[in-house]
């Protein structure tokens, strides 16, 4: 008898969907978790140090510090999507026992970066004591390897842990940069403060390595730069992003009539930055609400959708529970805006007061208002660009962040050469600017679902 | 392929898939090989082309017998094969030597990975080419007025295969299968036919469907130019050999075939237990209707339709027996291309067996061997073969079972029947002895039985016939026109065996039974076999008709060359 013999097997999607999307959301929320506590730790420690410094130290105190912070979240900020896609194949291949080997690696590679970057940008660009710019790299590097280290700890869902962590970290880090400085001078200060994330570092890897460590094997596995060269975009995504959130500030602190030299390389633009931060602490709740909505209601119509079409769904209950998909995504951002938008307009109606209250100037209260607005468009474009990771739709996220970053730096520097009234607006359309791309590739992604889940290597 | 360049070093022959890793040192190697090969530039022109699905080289079996046979009987005629596998992995290794007019080996293995990046551009031109092939394609598969019926049917096949054919050259099986329009395409053809089949079935059935096809197609400009294109089934292989016979605009198209490919796969799809992970409650068949469920439906329709296209674009189709060319007929197949060329064997080879067996008989005039020669695979129904042999030995502890063959093709199948044996409490009565030539087994059988639930025309009731052995089969294929003669037959009233129904081990059993009782009978039977093998059978009768059937077939079209 002739004829080749032959059987189905695949009869399920392709793997790597379901399991991705949820990495993504803590790569979001995530990455602006330390940007929020890195502004409030900034404004605590001026407030804090205020009375024991000079003017001029505390400058530089805090543009140390905003520094560090800057930089470090846009270098692995542009490791941290594709690092999180990594770990999250390999969950859902069941190969966890992997991860922790390229934790390793990847904290080995942001050592290696961030020194390198910390040297050039407080050892050779910033003039100070030896002991203040040794402390300075080192908080650099610590801050970078911190940020790497909970990323993995937030694939792992280990959220408690991440809590506690910072709350140790911080508070030992706040009280011996404030006990530093006030008996033995700025360096300590900021060695101090150092110190407490090098704690907060320690205790992210040791709970790494309870959760994942396995037997123990320290063995660096380098697998994830397969990851860096197939899905490219995660990367630039992740730099453009972040790159986009700080290049306005970046600008101010060097083009503004404002600025001041710092030390170095340091600038600073105070009336710029004061306002801005202030401004981005206020979608903290608008954050809190994209989180717990995502993690309950959309991810659970989200999985339900696939556990449908594995499950042998007709196309029309595929579409059903699309559709719910949809709802819940349309309800979820509404929940979103709503509660974003009462607290947006709240600090608007009392912008003066709460001026009053800090004791800052006319102007500043001005950029406050206007990039109020700002962040809450940018809150918005940060909800959809999770969404666009839900729906593995990279190039979209790419393009919006693209635009984002470009759009911010290229209407900030048009702003600075108009006048000061104009501050703020270039961040403001900016953020709208890359909502809006956002909205449409999620709109477009989400009514051709179905054909994307089944050919995920189709553009 | 290293099959062709051990024997035939001066041939490279290359497999139509990886021909793109080293297309120009077998591009430049082919025309200084072969004096014959004067007008064509890259390959070596055969006269003869085969289409061959699972089978010879790398399979054992009746079919390749018989291929292998052809080959070789034809030492003027320059052969060129195209193999069909499955996986290259699974295939194994060549069970046969190349023969030395055998000028060109491909071989395409269509389910197997993707072999490589695809070679075509995104541009405004290949944009326009996707469109006319999902227009073609559309029209085809969705035409605007539906059928009656729920299934798809299919009119015309040529035209959207060629349209499909023409970007298959340049593009992979993935770039099609991601095109949106293909999308669109599925989506509706799934809404029209299959709304109430799980979608990531169909989504996979799907694919598992088109495949294969785009493998054909893609491999459609690299098969070698010939006079005649022969397949030796329908299915893949049939479909491969219309198409290239079509497209070349001046070979001929020879169809021939041992079993019946159609009903086998059908007979499979209707056993098969699809492998559906989590959800394999959504199989069974249609309860409603008590028939079949859609997607099986979609395979068999498939292959129904496949088979009736190589059938129509015939020359013409081979039967090895009667009952089988209006089975042919039934599927499709125009009954006055029909001619029937049976199977055939070397009755020179067979003498000296045939005296040895003589021999073996007056020295132990007690012995009672049953002899079963074939491979030990399910459709040869070893398992009825060891339950008759319990009902023999019960009423004749002194019958023996010889089993001689090869029992690596399916090896839980194997362990299956050994099982068997040593639960029957048969272990002294039967012996697996595996592969053996004729020369080996043949003198050692007093009877040779035949188990099996299909056949063709089985060589191993020829090579009994010709060796004076009676021979006791189930009613399958050709046996019992072979045991009890052909209607048309100058001696149809004498038989030279016995005929029983098929899985039917009590039966089987009497039967073996009461011949092996009866030794004047079994020589009675030996004599006329011989005689109908002498008659019907032989071997250079039957390799002169197939070479008449090429000149025919040859000469009636207009070959250049």
């Amino acid at each position: 008898m002739a004829g080749i013999g032959f059987e189905i097997r695949k009869l399920t999607l392709p793997r790597t969907f379901a399991g991705t999307a949820h990495a993504y959301l803590f790569a979001g929320v995530i990455s602006t978790g330390p940007w929020i506590i890195s502004i409030l730790s900034i404004i605590l420690l001026n407030r804090l140090l205020g009375p024991v410094l000079s003017e001029s130290e505390r400058d530089l105190f805090s543009t140390t510090i905003t520094h560090c912070y800057a930089i470090a979240l846009i270098l692995t900020g542009t490791l941290q999507y594709a690092l999180n896609r990594h770990a999250a194949d390999l969950i859902s291949a069941e190969a966890s026992d992997r991860i922790y080997p390229s934790a390793i690696a990847a904290l080995t590679l942001t050592a290696g970066l961030s020194l390198v970057t910390g040297l050039l940008l407080f050892g050779w660009g910033t003039e100070a004591s030896l002991f203040y710019r040794a402390s300075a790299i080192s908080l650099f590097v610590y801050v970078s390897l911190t940020f790497v280290a909970a990323n993995y700890l937030s694939v792992l869902l280990g959220f408690r842990r991440i809590v506690i962590g910072f709350a140790i970290g911080y508070t030992l880090g706040c009280l011996a940069a404030w006990h530093g400085t006030v008996r033995w001078g700025l360096e300590v200060g900021l060695a101090g403060f150092a110190a407490g994330h090098l704690i907060l570092f320690a205790f992210l890897l040791g709970s790494l390595r309870r959760e994942i460590g396995g037997d123990g094997s320290t063995r660096a596995n380098w697998e994830f730069l397969g990851h860096f060269r197939r899905f490219p975009s995660l990367l630039f995504c992740g730099f453009l992003y972040n790159l986009g959130i700080w290049i306005d500030k970046f600008l101010f602190w060097h083009l503004s009539e404002e600025n001041q030299v710092v030390s170095g390389i340091l600038h600073a633009s105070p009336e710029y930055d004061l306002a801005i931060y202030l401004s981005l602490l206020s979608i903290v709740p608008g954050l809190t609400v994209l989180f717990l909505r995502l993690e309950t209601d959309f991810a659970t119509s989200f999985r339900r959708f696939f556990d449908r079409t594995n499950g042998g769904g007709r196309l029309l209950d595929i579409r059903e529970a699309k559709n719910e998909m949809i709802d819940s995504l349309r309800s979820g951002f509404l929940h979103l805006i709503s509660v974003q938008a009462l607290v947006t307009i709240s600090l608007l109606i009392y912008a003066d007061r709460i001026g009053d209250w800090l004791g800052i100037g006319a102007l500043q209260e001005g950029i406050f208002r206007v990039t109020l607005i700002g962040a809450f468009l940018l809150m918005g474009f940060l909800a959809l660009m999770t969404i666009l990771f839900y729906l593995d739709d990279r190039r979209g996220a790419l393009l919006a962040c693209c635009a984002f970053a470009i759009a911010n730096a290229g209407l900030s520097l048009a702003t600075l050469l108009a006048n000061e009234a104009w501050y703020g607006f270039g961040f403001v359309v900016a953020s709208g600017l890359a909502l809006f791309i956002a909205a449409w590739r999620v709109n477009a992604r989400i009514s051709r679902f179905e054909y994307h889940v089944f050919l995920p290597e189709a553009a | 392929m290293a099959f062709l360049e051990s024997n035939v070093p001066c041939f490279s022959a290359h497999s139509l898939i990886s021909v793109s890793e080293s297309p120009s040192s077998s591009e430049a190697q082919a025309p200084s090989s072969d004096d014959a090969s004067i007008g064509s530039v890259f390959r070596a022109q055969s006269d003869v082309c085969l289409f061959l699905e699972g089978t010879w080289p790398y399979v054992r079996g009746g079919v390749s017998t018989w291929v292998d046979q052809v080959i070789r009987s034809m030492p003027e005629i320059r052969f060129s094969v195209v193999y069909l596998g499955s996986e290259k992995a699974a295939a194994g290794s060549p069970k046969y030597s190349p023969p030395e007019n055998l000028v060109d080996f491909h071989e395409i293995f269509l389910f197997d990975e993707d072999p490589g990046e695809s070679r075509l551009k995104r541009s405004r031109a290949s944009k326009r080419a996707w469109k006319e092939v999902h227009h073609s394609l559309r029209t085809w598969l969705l035409p605007e007025a539906p059928e009656e019926e729920g299934h798809p049917t299919t009119g015309d096949w040529e035209s959207p295969l060629f349209a499909l054919a023409d970007i298959a050259e340049r593009a992979s099986f993935d770039d099609f299968w991601n095109q949106p329009a293909t999308w669109e395409l599925l989506h509706d053809f799934y809404l029209r036919h299959f709304p109430d089949v799980p979608f990531i079935e169909f989504f996979w059935n799907a694919r598992f469907l088109c495949q294969p096809i785009w493998r054909l197609l893609q491999s459609m400009d690299r098969i070698p130019q010939a006079h005649l294109y022969h397949s030796v089934s329908t299915g893949y292989a049939g479909l491969l050999g219309a198409l290239a016979t079509r497209k070349s605009r001046e070979g001929a198209f020879l169809l021939s075939e041992h079993g019946i490919y159609v009903r086998e796969r059908i007979a499979e799809l209707l056993q098969a237990e699809w492998s559906a992970p989590d959800h394999a409650q959504s199989l069974p068949d249609d309860p409603e209707g008590g028939g079949i469920s859609p997607l099986r439906q979609l395979w068999m329709d498939f292959f129904l339709e496949i088979g009736r296209f190589s059938y129509q674009s015939s020359s013409a189709i081979v039967s090895l027996f009667h009952r089988n060319a209006v089975i042919q007929s039934e599927f499709g197949a125009p009954p006055e291309r029909i001619r029937i060329i049976p199977n055939g064997i070397n009755l020179d080879r067979f003498a000296p067996i045939r005296a040895a067996r003589q021999q073996k008989r007056i020295e132990f005039p007690a012995r009672k061997i049953v002899g079963f020669f074939g491979r030990v695979v399910a459709i040869k129904d070893v398992k009825t073969l060891l339950r008759a042999a319990r009902v023999t030995v019960d009423r004749d502890p002194g019958a023996r079972f010889l089993l001689v063959g090869p029992t690596d093709e399916d090896p839980g199948y194997y362990a299956e029947c050994q099982r068997l044996a040593k639960d029957l409490g048969l272990a002294q009565h039967t012996h697996f002895a595996g592969p053996a030539t004729p020369e080996q087994a043949l003198p050692e059988f007093d009877l040779v039985v035949i188990s099996s639930v299909s056949e063709g025309l089985p060589f191993a009731i020829l090579e009994a016939f010709a060796t004076g052995i009676p021979v006791v089969s189930t009613d399958v294929g050709a046996c019992s026109e072979l045991v009890l003669g052909r209607p048309d037959d100058p001696d149809a009233g004498s038989p030279a065996g016995e005929i029983v129904p098929v899985s039917d081990p009590t039966a089987l059993g009497n039967a073996l039974v009461s011949l092996l009782e009866d030794r004047e009978r079994q020589d009675r039977y030996g004599v006329t076999g011989l005689e109908r093998v002498r008659a019907l059978y032989r071997e250079e009768t039957i390799i002169a008709e197939y070479r008449d059937l090429y000149q025919q077939l040859a000469t009636s079209t207009s070959p250049t060359s």
